[in-house]
C-alpha cells in the first residue's frame, strides 16, 4: 500500500493549490527466474483535479520478465501500465564501467482508461529513449542524460543530477522538448520504513518508496513516460538491485531482509 | 551606529579560535535571522518548514497597493554536499480574487511567490581562517526577494560556550522594488552564542542587517524540530519551525 500524491499550483483560479491524493494498494507476485506479476489500484482520497480522477480504478496490471546476460540487462513487460497506457515495453541497461552505463527504453502502447468507462484504443504509439548514466562513487552522485520520443509524442531530452543519501535520493533536472521548450525542477525519492523486513510466503508491507517530482512550469504532458512497476523509482532503477550492482545499488540496501 | 558594530564584528571574526554551529533562516538555509552566514549544515540535513514573516522582515516587493503586509512562507531544503545548500520556498502573496469576467472578489492570500536559494561554501573554517560562502535568494523568476551575498563566519569555543561571529555583504539591486530594499545593501553581520547546556541546541543571535538590529534565538527540540523566533528592532516578531532530519547516518 502506498500513496500517490499530486499537487498543482501554477494556474489562476484563486486557489493556493489543488491536490489529488490516491491510495495505491498493490500486489506483486514473483514466481521465480525473474518473472513477476504486479497490479496496482488507485483509490481517490482527495480530488481537486476533476471528474476524470474520481473513480476507484486499476492503474497497473503487468507481467514482466527480467533477463541478465553478462553486463546486458533486459526487462520485458506487457499489460496495463500507468498513465492510462497498455501494451509492451522493453528496458535495457548496460554498465560499461563502475561509473558509466547506457540504458534505453522502447514501448509500443495504446490508450486504456477506466476513469469513466473502460475505454481503449488500438496499439498505435511507439515511444523510446536512449540514455547514459555516470555515477561518482565517492559522493554517491549520479548524472543522467536521455533523449528520445516520449509518451505524448514529444521529442526531447532530460538531464538529471541525483545525490543519493541513506534511504533518500534528491535530484534536480532540466528538460527540453520542441513543444513546451525548457522546464526544470526537482525530484525526491524517499524509501519508506520499516527498513527491516521479515520474508514470508506472503508479505504485507507499505510501498517501498514515496516519489515526488516537482516541475517548475507545471507541464503536465512534457517528456512523460509510463511506469511498468508500482514501485519503480529513480533510486533503484528498473531491475532487481541484486542483479544489477551498479550506481546507487552498490550502496547498502535500504531494506534488510531476514 | 554602523561603523562600531561592523568594527566589532570584524575584530571578533579575526581574533579567536574555532568551532562550528549550524542554524536556520526563513529561506530554509542555515544562517542567522535575516542575514546570511557562511555556516553550513551537516551534509544530508534536510528541512521542511514554515515561517511567519512580519511585514518589516519581508522585502519591499511584498505589498498590496502601497501597503506592506504580514505573510508566511514554507520551504524544503537540503545540504546536498558539505559545501552546497539548496532551498525551495513559497511565500504567500496577498491579492484580490480575480475572475474570468474581469471582476474581483475578496482580498486574501490567493497566490504565492516561489523562490530558489543556494549557498556555496568556498572556504572551510580552519585555524585562523573563517569559512567563506556565497549565495543567493530567489535567484530566478519574479524577484520578490532576490539578493546575492558573500559571507564569512568564525566560531570560538570558550570553555564550552560557543561564540560565532558573522559578516556578510548583500546586494539587493536585482530585487523587485529594489529601492525599498536598498537599506539592506552592503555590510551586515551578527554574533551568535550557544551556552554549554542541552548539547548546544539553543542559540542566541544578535544581528545587524544594515538598517536594523534584530535579536532572536533558535532551538532544536527533540533532535528534529527546529524553532526560531526573531524580534526585529526589538519589536516585530517573525518566527517559525521546521522538521529537520539527517539523510546520512
Amino acid at each position: 500500500m502506498g500513496v500517490d500524491f499530486n499537487y498543482r499550483d501554477i494556474f489562476y483560479n484563486n486557489k493556493l493549490f489543488e491536490l489529488l491524493v490516491n491510495l495505491t494498494p498493490a500486489a506483486k507476485w514473483q514466481f521465480g527466474d525473474h518473472w513477476q506479476v504486479a497490479a496496482q489500484g488507485l483509490i481517490p482520497v482527495i480530488n481537486d483535479y476533476g471528474e476524470h480522477y474520481k473513480k476507484v480504478r486499476l492503474n497497473m496490471a503487468v507481467l514482466s520478465k527480467e533477463m541478465h546476460l553478462g553486463n546486458q540487462h533486459l526487462k520485458l513487460s506487457g499489460g496495463i501500465f500507468s498513465h492510462e497506457r497498455y501494451g509492451f515495453d522493453l528496458k535495457w541497461m548496460m554498465p560499461v564501467t563502475s561509473w558509466l552505463a547506457f540504458d534505453a527504453q522502447a514501448g509500443f502502447t495504446g490508450y486504456c482508461t477506466m476513469a469513466v468507462d473502460w475505454e481503449t484504443s488500438n496499439l498505435n504509439r511507439f515511444t523510446g529513449w536512449l540514455g547514459t548514466r555516470a555515477y561518482l562513487h565517492p559522493w554517491n552522485t549520479e548524472f543522467r542524460l536521455r533523449g528520445g520520443r516520449f509518451l505524448y509524442e514529444d521529442y526531447g531530452g532530460i538531464a538529471e543530477a541525483f545525490r543519493h543519501f541513506d534511504h533518500c535520493s534528491i535530484g534536480i533536472f532540466g528538460q527540453w522538448n520542441e513543444r513546451e521548450r525548457f522546464n526544470g525542477g526537482f525530484k525526491i525519492v524517499m524509501m519508506i520504513p520499516p527498513y527491516s523486513r521479515k520474508v514470508r510466503t506472503v508479505n504485507i508491507r507499505p510501498a517501498s518508496n514515496f516519489r515526488l517530482s516537482y516541475n517548475n512550469n507545471a507541464y503536465f504532458y512534457q517528456l512523460k513516460m509510463y511506469d511498468t512497476d508500482p514501485e519503480e523509482n529513480e533510486r533503484e532503477g528498473y531491475f532487481d538491485r541484486k542483479a544489477v550492482q551498479w550506481g546507487a545499488n552498490t550502496m547498502a540496501p535500504d531494506f534488510r531482509e531476514h | 551606529m554602523r561603523k562600531p558594530i561592523l568594527t566589532l564584528l570584524l575584530l571578533t571574526l579575526l581574533t579567536l579560535p574555532t568551532l562550528r554551529l549550524a542554524a536556520q533562516q526563513y529561506t530554509g538555509l542555515s544562517g542567522l535571522l535575516h542575514v546570511p552566514s557562511a555556516d553550513m549544515d551537516d551534509e544530508g540535513i534536510a528541512r521542511l518548514g514554515a515561517h511567519a514573516l512580519n511585514k518589516h522582515f519581508t522585502s519591499a516587493g511584498f505589498k498590496h497597493g502601497d501597503k506592506k503586509y504580514n505573510t508566511s512562507d514554507y520551504y524544503i531544503s537540503v545540504t546536498a554536499f558539505p559545501w552546497l545548500e539548496l532551498s525551495y520556498a513559497f511565500t504567500l502573496l496577498k491579492m484580490e480574487e480575480r475572475y474570468y469576467d474581469g471582476t474581483t472578489g475578496k482580498l486574501g492570500y490567493k497566490s504565492k511567490d516561489r523562490n530558489l536559494s543556494f549557498k556555496l561554501r568556498l572556504l572551510k573554517e580552519k585555524d585562523w581562517w573563517p569559512s567563506v560562502a556565497i549565495g543567493g535568494n530567489d535567484i530566478h523568476g519574479t524577484a520578490y526577494l532576490t539578493n546575492y551575498w558573500v559571507a564569512a563566519s568564525k566560531h570560538y569555543d570558550l570553555g564550552g560556550h560557543l561564540l560565532g561571529a558573522h559578516a556578510a555583504w548583500r546586494d539587493w539591486h536585482k530585487s523587485r522594488a529594489s529601492k525599498g530594499n536598498a537599506k539592506w545593501n552592503g555590510l551586515a553581520g551578527g554574533i551568535t552564542y550557544s551556552p554549554p547546556v542541552d548539547h548546544h541546541r539553543l542559540r542566541g543571535i544578535v544581528e545587524y542587517t544594515g538598517h536594523e538590529i534584530n535579536i532572536g534565538a533558535d532551538y532544536l527540540l527533540l533532535g528534529h524540530v527546529l524553532l526560531q523566533a526573531t524580534l526585529q528592532q526589538g519589536r516585530y516578531f517573525s518566527g517559525g519551525l521546521c522538521f529537520q532530519m539527517a539523510l546520512l547516518k
